[in-house]
């Protein structure tokens, strides 16, 4: 299947494409051109614009998000109905659909699959999946009310990397070996983060459906 | 390591401190005093003499103090430097550092002159591209010069004495600029040695010449990475001209690999840097590290620096924004006022 990736660097590049042909169960096929976002705030802005282009000049069938909740809500089954307006997910699906709604249709050309995934708190904590007890949905919950963000973030990354100002190669080879290790068994990571990685998994297993 | 400066009747310096930490990024609008403040560092560094009536701020000429160039270095001690007219300047070791009582006074001077001795070497780099690829004559410990110019004799030096190096700057300009694997070398005339690059696809050769403006700084920037022999001081103004936005986060790891040898498993003293830049994406690369990033604004003609992580507020204001966004709005200064 032809996915393309939108991703904050080649580093969590790295890191989703190895999960979402995991859970795809088979190897993704890359559109020509990575594409990138700077930051969460780039987002919602940049999103119509990628779908649009995937939809009219790429033969992607899939497209896949993964966003840092840093310091927002959680998503929750319950926001299906409400769409709450600080949960991440929530925003980006919003985004998806009414771009999706507003194409043109093409003969041949089906709708673009998509799944959105959200970190919580940030990509490294779906790294220590496994390795630290800390890192799930329900620990960070209890854990953002208690410290400051930031702090729990640079501690995160300091676990992760083990130096404070990781370079690329070192990023992406620490993303790499945690992908592979969680793609052997996602029920973990399912289990411990379910409503930013669960949910996402679930979207891409809808892709085989639809 | 220096931590901070002070400068005083100096240019657009009249009276303000300079915050520095291993790595600094200044952003400012132009004018406002970044390079100046470099420039006031090297001149304070080699204590040389300077044409007073040039630098002493205007309406300072009869200040008592002088032009006086304070370096804070890290442990609490202090270099002074002062000119009072075009003559050389007095340097002044003030005792209150980390010495034990029992050092006396004439060696802690002479560790302090040599700490001046070796920031004097300090380099400030604005890169040309026709600079960094014009050939050169070979000769014996070869350096960089300001505008990138000898990379090749510093390229040629480091194949032959340091080779894994040279083989590690090979695949990092392989991953940087996949189009090209490899430098290769060449001698146009008799004694003279010029670079090119090779291809990936195809196998051909790039002369330096021909390369893109940008290949050429990043190569420069990344050669400066790996060479060794660095003074304790290199200042870099824009090292994100010409680059990719994307290669930006690259570029900000061959910096920090000088700065933070550590981060990358290197065991050798850090070198400190120093950066200006007006690019907003070089910017947003440091939104986790405040710390590093000063902001230079001018007032009436007055300059002040102030470290970005020393505003309280600083936290907040980016959870809302982008670091960018947030400078070009204005509400952290810095910017240029009409």
């Amino acid at each position: 299947m032809k996915v393309a990736l939108l991703s904050e660097s080649e580093v969590d590049e790295a890191f989703t494409r190895i999960i979402v042909s995991a859970i795809l169960g088979e190897e993704i096929e890359k559109v020509e051109y990575p594409l990138r976002f700077r930051g969460w705030y780039g987002v919602l802005q940049l999103i119509p614009t990628v779908i649009k282009s995937l939809y009219y000049q790429t033969d992607a069938e899939a497209f896949a998000i993964v966003v840092d909740s840093d310091e927002t809500l959680i998503h929750n089954p319950s926001h299906e109905q409400t769409i709450d307006s600080n949960c991440r997910l929530c925003q980006i699906k919003k985004i998806i659909s009414e771009t999706q709604n507003s194409l043109k249709l093409i003969p041949n050309r089906q709708q673009i699959k998509t799944a959105v995934g959200l970190a919580v708190p940030a990509i490294e904590a779906w790294y220590q999946c496994g390795i630290d007890a800390q890192a799930s949905e329900a620990a960070w919950l209890v854990a953002s009310k208690e410290r400051r963000y930031s702090h729990i973030k640079q501690k995160l990354k300091k676990d992760v990397y083990k130096v404070d100002r990781a370079s690329i190669p070192l990023m992406t080879k620490y993303a790499v070996e945690a992908a592979n290790r969680l793609a052997t068994d996602l029920s973990d990571i399912e289990k411990l983060f379910p409503d930013g990685f669960g949910s996402f998994a679930q979207d891409i297993r809808d892709w085989k459906d639809s | 390591m220096i931590e901070s400066v002070e400068f005083k009747n100096y240019k657009a310096l009249q009276d303000t401190k300079l915050p520095l930490s291993p790595f600094t990024l200044i952003i400012g609008p132009n004018g406002s005093g970044k390079t100046t403040a470099l420039k006031a560092i090297e001149l304070a560094a080699k204590t040389a003499s300077m044409k007073y009536s040039r630098v002493v701020s205007f309406g300072h000429e009869k200040d008592i103090e002088g032009v006086k160039v304070k370096i804070n270095w890290a442990k609490t001690s202090q270099t002074e430097v002062v000119w009072k007219d075009d003559s050389q300047p007095s340097a002044f070791f003030p005792s209150d550092n980390d010495f034990p009582e029992s050092i006396s006074e004439k060696i802690k001077k002479q560790f302090y002159e040599k700490e001046l001795s070796k920031l004097s070497q300090m380099q400030i780099f604005s890169f040309n591209s026709s600079s960094i690829s014009y050939p050169v004559q070979l000769s014996p410990n070869s350096r960089l010069s300001l505008t990138g110019g000898n990379l090749v004799g510093v390229l040629d030096q480091l194949r032959d004495k340091e080779p894994e190096k040279f083989e590690l700057l090979n695949q990092e300009v392989n991953r940087l600029l996949p189009e090209y694997d490899r430098i290769l070398f060449d001698t146009p005339n008799t004694g003279q040695r010029s670079f090119l690059l090779r291809t990936t696809r195809g196998k051909h050769k790039v002369q330096a010449e021909d390369l893109s403006t940008g290949t050429l700084f990043a190569l420069a920037i990344l050669t400066l990475a790996y060479i060794p022999n660095h003074p304790p001081l290199i200042c870099i103004e824009e090292p994100d001209h010409g680059i990719h936005p994307r290669l930006l986060r690259d570029l900000q790891d061959a910096l920090y690999r000088l700065s933070y040898p550590e981060s990358v498993g290197e065991k050798r003293d850090p070198i400190q840097i120093i950066c200006t830049t007006h690019s907003p994406y070089f910017l947003d690369l440091f939104r986790d590290h405040p710390e590093e990033v000063v902001i230079a604004s001018k007032k009436d003609g007055f300059v002040t620096f102030e470290r970005l992580s020393e505003r309280f507020d600083i936290e907040d204001i980016l959870q809302e924004s982008p670091l960018s966004d947030v400078w070009y709005s204005g509400v952290l200064g810095g910017v240029p006022i009409k």
